[in-house]
């Protein structure tokens, strides 16, 4: 199983998921797959499905209607997942710190891996929590095996 | 051969004598007489079957007395008088009309006896065509016993049906045309009756629909047998002469074959066989799929050597076979009633064979056959199952259907198995579909018609059985416990697994069963060899598909034994409750006007395949 | 000969995945970007089978490997040097259990994915089948003896063939089925895992046969530009199914299923037809 996890983490099928941004990071995203930042070198493709996704790039504060739906797709991608907190609000809420209809980030509702920063997180700084991530592969992998 | 003709006269009068036990006998006494006959019959046909594989399959020929023959003749004249009296009460003049027509024909037919004496002919043929009727249809009669036990006139559906057996046996095994025409009628007359066996208003209809057009092909078959007299001096289908004909003595054959047209329901008179499905499962697995229905293409079939040569008349049976089936197949995708689909896939299966017969090569000749005993099995399989979900969900529709497989898996199952056995290799029909195409070859033209009918009836088939078969993990009850009545369990699963087993022997099928047949016509000696699979380039593939099945087998145990998750649907995040709905792609206006286009055509096609004849003599 | 066959065997449904990865390559490159490397298809595959297993329905994952073998079976069928219409009738079987597949989980997106793949059946395999009758009117229906001069007989049926190799690379205009943008992946969808593998591999298995067809059209003199002409014609096809991809959007299934039973089958009625009245001449 070791060289299937290795080869794991050439090929990150992204899932990304707006929780109520104000699309700002959404957009940095986006960015990710023009040719300026290409994350396919990566092997990473948008497949906008949560069952075939690896990677959950998840943006915005999670307001209240969306915890149900994020936990739901959260639950649908199969073992080994990352999820990367992408900007500030995924991270904090920070913006709408104490807001009264959002959870302040992603990880009130589920676990997160590596958070981005950034309000808009840039480009770059999305590829490297892409990549920190992708280092977290083989971990999980190997620990969901001794499981 | 004592054994034989003991068996064929118990084939016919003992299905008979159970009719008549039915009508007279009381309401508790039919159960017992029914199984009694129909297992009767099955076992009869069973011995008969095995006393003729004994022998090695050669043909076995029953003479009979003269006198028999005007008595059936007079029986004849009763039937079409039965007609007439039946288009007054239906107040319908074609009838009227047809019917006069045949006692004015029938009288003529009288009066020029045939010098040869009649016989029965049994070969391997119309060992098939006898041994599919008292097989399935002992099945299909017991079936009725349950499928119609709150029926008030259950002794009349049962006697017609236990009747039925009879005939369509006697009709299997008649080489003369005439004795041949007498038995074709009167199951035209118990289709009539079953079809209006409910007595609503659609039934009425259709069943008058069913009448016009059926007395009409009566009509045309008698014609043709009285210009079969004329020109060629002979009743017998076996002393018609073989091959190369050209002119007016093709003319019986056109109207033969028309004939053969109505009764198997091909375009342009197909709406009766649509309409029929309105009478009671059993009927429409028996008469409009497995048995009756096949009367056309066997006739067909008895006269095809007679067209060898002439391609030019047989190509036009060929194109009206292949019509009928890529505009039923075009058609069967816009329905969404269940029987309604199978009743256009019937009609476009019989319209294969009837092409097969046209194309009129060896191998097409295989092909019809092998697909005339395929289609049987498996369309009688997915009638009933239809009328175990109808009675279970009071519904025919497909989206009714919806998950069917978690409350009744084993008539999941029977439908599946239908369905694999009619469309997917390597089943049985898979071979005569992979037949008819390579015989394509010679007619490039039915190719495409082909092309698209095929792919048309995958589209059809498996939208159905998609629908049936959506389900979550571990909902499904165990097989033994669904939900339809006993016997229906026992009946399907009988079915299915003798659908299998025919499936798995298609090999030695064809090597004992069809090649003789096809041999007869075309004295082939090298013709087994290149139908078999088990040719050289043929055992390679065996092999190979046999040692990729092992591998598969194992594949799948290794993914079985993987511990499997099971998770939501997606719905981006939202909870899902989901029923299917259909797709049928083609507007109601669109399935009209398909309909008339492909009557029109098919209409054109038979007026010339009458035209064709003069013109030859012409020039 | 029986080596050969193997290595066929062995080599087809890699050098299908090459072209799986050239084709993103080329694509990316199309848009100016650098894109994935030329083994990624493999990498996906990988990591596919070592992920979880998370299914609907228990049918799924019975189907799927029925797929594949289907898949496997006709394309071993066609190494072996077996005939056309048996190998093109599996084949499509392969495509049926997928579709069932999809049907057998109670999934919107999955039924809606099963019913347009239908659909693309509907639109591409009459023209397979009129391709492989067409073939086999040149002589024979075998693939070991079939016999070279196919290009110069029936060239426009390798162009009918072009659309069909579209809809089966689910490229636009004719990805009507797998429509990332509105169904996600469509009879995919609920598949994951190791099972969306082995219908990816299936569906390896399912272009190796249609490419191994295509490659039955052109012949070299020796062995070495035998098969240098043979991946040149794959490839060419190939890169025509890319600059399409690139350069067109999605049409609706209406106007998929018309182009090909109007303009794919009139194609190979039209080089018959011409077949036909040079014979008579
Ligand atoms: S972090 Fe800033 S830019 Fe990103 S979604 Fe939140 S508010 Fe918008």
């Amino acid at each position: 199983m070791g060289l299937l996890d290795k080869i794991g983490t050439k090929s990150p099928w992204i899932l990304h998921f707006d929780t109520g941004s104000c699309n700002g990071c959404d957009l940095e995203i986006w960015a990710l797959l023009t040719p300026k930042y290409d994350v396919e070198r990566f092997g990473g493709i948008n497949r906008a499905n949560p069952k075939q996704a690896d990677i959950l790039l998840i943006t915005g504060p999670v307001t209240m209607r969306c915890e149900d739906r994020l936990r739901n797709l959260y639950e649908q991608v199969p073992e080994p997942k990352l999820v990367v907190a992408c900007g500030n609000c995924a991270s904090t809420g920070a913006p709408f710190h104490n807001c009264y209809n959002v959870c302040q980030g992603v990880d009130k509702v589920i676990p997160v891996d590596v958070y981005v920063p950034g309000c808009a997180a840039c480009p770059e700084a999305l590829i490297d929590g892409f990549v920190r991530a992708l280092s977290l592969w083989e971990d999980k992998a190997r620990r969901r095996e001794s499981e | 051969m004592a054994t034989i003709e003991t068996a064929i006269t118990l084939l016919i009068f003992v299905p008979l004598i159970g009719a008549i036990a039915c009508l007279v006998g009381q309401r508790k006494i039919l159960k017992q007489v029914t199984i009694m006959t129909a297992v009767a019959t099955a076992v009869i046909s069973l011995i008969l079957f095995i006393e003729i594989a004994g022998q090695g399959f050669i043909d076995t020929r029953i003479f009979l007395p003269d006198d028999l023959g005007y008595l059936v003749e007079i029986f004849g004249a009763i039937v079409a008088l039965t007609f007439l009296y039946l288009g007054w009460r239906t107040r319908s003049i074609l009838v009227i009309a047809f019917s006069i027509g045949q006692l004015a024909v029938l009288s003529t037919i009288l009066l020029t006896p045939g010098s040869e004496t009649s016989f029965f002919l049994i070969d391997t043929l119309a060992l098939i065509m006898v041994m599919i009727t008292s097989i399935i249809g002992s099945i299909i009669a017991l079936y009725s016993l349950t499928y119609m036990r709150n029926d008030p006139r259950r002794g009349v559906f049962l006697a017609v049906i236990l009747a039925f057996l009879g005939i369509m046996n006697a009709a299997a095994i008649s080489n003369d045309i005439r004795w041949f025409d007498v038995f074709w009628s009167i199951t035209t007359l118990f289709s009539f009756l079953l079809i209006g066996h409910t007595r609503t208003d659609d039934a009425r209809a259709a069943a008058r629909l069913a009448l016009i057009i059926n007395t009409g092909g009566g009509l045309a078959l008698l014609l043709g047998a009285r210009l079969m007299m004329h020109y060629h001096e002979t009743y017998l289908f076996t002393d018609l002469p073989i091959g190369n004909m050209t002119g007016l003595v093709l003319l019986p054959l056109a109207f033969i074959s028309i004939g053969a047209f109505t009764k198997s329901a091909q375009l342009p008179f197909q709406s009766w066989l649509l309409d029929a499905m309105v009478a009671p499962t059993p009927v429409s697995a028996l008469l409009h799929s497995s048995t009756m229905v096949n009367l056309g293409v066997f006739l067909v079939l008895r006269i095809t050597p007679s067209l060898q040569g002439e391609t030019f008349f047989s190509i036009f049976i060929a194109l009206i076979g292949g019509l009928s089936f890529l505009i039923t197949s075009i058609l069967a995708m816009t329905q969404s009633n269940a029987k309604r689909i199978l009743a256009y896939s019937t009609v476009g299966n019989l319209g294969l064979i009837f092409m097969c017969a046209g194309i009129g090569t060896p191998l097409a000749l295989a092909a019809a056959v092998i697909l005339l005993l395929y289609h049987a099995i498996s369309k009688a399989l997915l009638f009933l199952a239809v009328g175990v979900v109808q009675e279970g969900k009071m519904s025919e529709d497909i989206e009714d259907m919806y998950s069917l497989r978690r409350d009744m898996p084993l008539v999941t199952l029977s439908i599946f198995i239908g369905i694999a056995t009619l469309v997917l290799p390597p089943f049985g029909m898979f071979v005569s579909k992979w037949l008819i195409s390579e015989t394509t070859t010679t007619f490039p033209l039915l190719a495409f018609l082909l092309a698209v009918g095929f792919a048309s009836m995958v589209v059809y088939y498996f939208k159905w059985l998609g629908i049936l078969l959506t389900s979550f993990t571990g909902t499904r009850r165990p097989l033994r416990e669904d939900v339809s009545p006993q016997s229906y369990r026992w009946i399907l699963g009988a079915l299915s697994a003798g659908a299998v087993a025919i499936s798995a022997l298609v090999g030695p099928i064809t090597h004992y069963l069809i090649s003789p047949f096809v041999a007869m016509e075309y004295e082939l000696p090298g013709l087994t060899e290149s139908l078999s699979i088990f040719t050289v380039e043929g055992e390679v593939q065996a092999l190979l598909i046999l040692f990729l099945v092992v591998l598969a087998i194992l594949i799948i145990s290794l993914f079985r034994r993987r511990s499997r998750d099971v998770t939501v649907p997606y719905g981006g995040g939202e909870e899902v409750i989901f029923q299917a709905g259909g797709s049928y792609y083609l507007s109601n206006e669109l399935v009209t006007k398909i309909t008339r286009i492909g009557n029109l055509i098919g209409a054109t096609l038979i007026v010339i395949l009458v035209i064709i004849p003069l013109i030859m003599e012409v020039f | 000969m029986i080596l050969s066959s193997i290595a066929i065997l062995l080599l087809g449904p890699l050098l299908v995945g090459i072209s799986m990865g050239l084709d993103r390559k080329i694509t990316a490159r199309l848009q100016n970007r650098r894109g994935p490397p030329l083994l990624q298809p493999f990498y996906d595959i990988g990591k596919l089978l070592s992920k979880q297993s998370l299914v609907l329905s228990d049918l799924q994952a019975l189907f799927a490997s029925f797929s594949l073998i289907f898949h496997i079976i006709a394309f071993a069928l066609f190494a072996f040097g077996g005939n056309l219409l048996v190998i093109f009738f599996i084949s499509s079987m392969g495509a049926i259990f997928l579709v069932l597949g999809a049907y057998s989980t109670p999934s919107p997106y999955s039924h809606l994915g099963a019913n347009r793949e239908l659909l693309a059946m509907l639109a591409y395999e009459p023209i397979l089948f009129l391709a492989v009758i067409a073939i086999g009117m040149q002589g024979s229906f075998l693939v070991g003896e079939i016999v070279p001069g196919l290009l110069s007989h029936i060239p426009l049926i390798l162009i009918a063939l072009l659309p069909v190799l579209v809809i089966l690379l689910e490229k636009s205009p004719f990805d009507v089925p797998t429509a990332h943008q509105e169904l996600v992946t469509g009879p995919y969808v609920e598949y994951s895992g190791p099972y969306l593998a082995l219908l990816e591999l299936g569906h390896w298995y399912q272009l190796a046969f249609v490419y191994g067809m295509i490659t039955l059209f052109i012949w070299g003199t020796g062995i070495t530009s035998d098969i240098i002409l043979k991946l040149v014609l794959a490839f060419i096809l190939l890169f025509a199914a890319i600059l399409i991809d690139n350069i067109t959007a999605r049409l609706t299934r209406k106007s998929m299923v018309a182009f090909m039973l109007t303009v794919g089958i009139g194609l190979i009625a039209l080089n018959l037809l011409i077949l036909y009245i040079i014979e008579v001449i």
